[in-house]
């Protein structure tokens, strides 16, 4: 319970730094940090496939109604709920899994956490930097996802600092 | 029947994520402009409360240029009203505030919630259907044009920004020539937009102004758009030309809404004829 009530509080924290903070972050208008995603990355790594799928669902529906963009945030986290448990078996490792808990720098080391970390938000940049300009050159597109990319890791990275030690063995 | 719910218990999680992206994708692909606005709207109460809260604060950071600018403003003003001849005999008699000679009315409003990076960006006012605004009235500041209106609620109204991919086209002409082209956004940079299809008998040099035409049922003609910034030649029959808009829409923070008054009636005398559409993709996307 008092973690469901940690997560809710998380999610509505991530949403309104994304609203409110994120969402009016661009330099020259190609880094636009999503960093709501930080919700799934840290969610348990044993949580049940299809509660996995429906927060993934249900965090973009609430970006989307935030944002006013219809559909493509769900697209998006959607998918980026669908790949995370092949995303965490390949890089953090079974063992982790069978364990639970959340995934911190501090528990699966800094380096690997980092990886996780950026391939993740590269599974989110890259289909949702595409969709939302499908006409737009392959050029700045591509620059978009990068430097989102690596701006939302480092700003992610750093929000998940607090977690490192109070959440260690959830 | 054991076998198939067991069957269907092994592919749940794929068959939950086509489901949900199913859902997804459907919005996506047939969510039109008019949804978008609705949801945009609904979002708007919440989220435009607290915007409207964010403006209230960060407004008096702005004072002293929001000063500066209503000066320049008023200097602009009288020295209209110093002018009196000039307006009466040419298109600016629009302008004239004679009952009867009156096209335009303007309507002061306040961005609470705008946004410049993404592909389709929109702004919120703090200006609804109570005030008077409604769909498809045109967003101009002190400098150029800024975007329409389209969905209100009782007390805020989302608009198109021309910084708009998708949504935003309108229809620019360099100043003192009669060849028209479309003005759209290509997303590149939020000073920038491009005025296309211009014939190729139009003569223009690089820092001539761009400004709205007759043409649309939105715009009042003669607003300021830009400056041409540079131009280049397309298969030898059209300009392509990237313009500098003098409204820098990252800073925006005062508008006013236009209502042009026989909007209605020239839609419905130029649709009589089968050319409600001048130009079929003037006002980006719509009916």
């Amino acid at each position: 319970m008092i973690r469901f009530l940690e997560y809710t509080a998380t999610f509505v924290l991530l949403l309104i730094l994304q609203e409110f903070v994120f969402d009016n972050i661009n330099f020259g208008g190609v880094v636009n940090p999503y960093i709501y995603i930080m919700f799934l990355i840290l969610l348990p790594l044993d949580i049940p496939g299809w509660l996995l799928l429906l927060l993934g669902f249900g965090a973009g529906v609430a970006v989307d109604f935030m944002s006013g963009i219809a559909g493509l945030h769900a697209i998006v986290s959607t998918w980026l709920a669908f790949v995370r448990p092949t995303v965490v078996g390949l890089l953090l490792g079974k063992d982790f899994v069978y364990e639970g808990g959340i995934p911190t720098a501090g528990r699966v080391g800094a380096g690997k956490f980092l990886r996780y970390v950026a391939a993740m938000v590269l599974l989110f940049d890259i289909p949702f930097f595409i969709l939302e300009d499908l006409s737009g050159s392959v050029g700045v597109i591509v620059l978009r996802i990068v430097l989102s990319s690596a701006f939302s890791v480092g700003i992610i990275y750093f929000l998940h600092l607090p977690f490192v030690h109070t959440q260690l063995k959830v | 029947m054991l076998k198939l719910l067991l069957f269907f218990k092994r592919i749940h999680y794929a068959l939950l994520f086509i489901a949900l992206e199913a859902i997804a994708i459907s919005v996506f692909l047939h969510g039109n402009i008019y949804q978008k606005a609705r949801i945009a709207g609904a979002s708007s109460r919440l989220v435009s409360g607290v915007y409207d809260k964010i403006a209230d604060v960060s407004g008096y950071f702005g004072l002293r240029a929001e000063n500066d600018r209503l000066i320049e403003e008023i200097a602009r003003l009288r020295s209209q009203l110093n002018a009196p001849r000039l307006y009466a005999d040419t298109a600016f008699a629009r302008f004239d505030s004679v009952p009867g000679l009156q096209y335009y009315q303007y309507q002061p409003a306040r961005v609470i919630r705008n946004s410049i990076g993404k592909r389709q960006n929109y702004l919120t006012i703090d200006r609804g259907t109570l005030d008077g605004i409604e769909p498809e009235m045109a967003l101009v500041a002190d400098d150029g044009i800024v975007g329409y209106v389209v969905h209100c609620s009782d007390h805020f109204s989302v608009a198109v920004s021309i910084l708009n991919t998708e949504e935003f086209r309108t229809s620019g002409c360099i100043k003192g020539s009669d060849f028209a082209g479309s003005v759209y956004w290509d997303g590149l940079s939020h000073r920038e937009v491009i005025l296309d299809e211009i014939p190729k008998y139009a003569d223009m040099q690089v820092g001539d102004t761009v400004l709205t035409t007759n043409y649309s049922y939105i715009f009042p003609p003669d607003q300021p758009i830009g400056t041409v910034a540079s131009f280049e030649m397309v298969n030898g029959t059209f300009y392509k030309v990237r313009v500098r808009l003098f409204t820098d829409l990252a800073r925006i923070r005062h508008v006013y809404a236009v209502r042009y008054l026989d909007q209605e009636e020239r839609r419905a005398i130029e649709s009589t004829v089968g050319i409600s559409e001048i130009g079929p993709r003037q006002e980006g996307g719509r009916p």
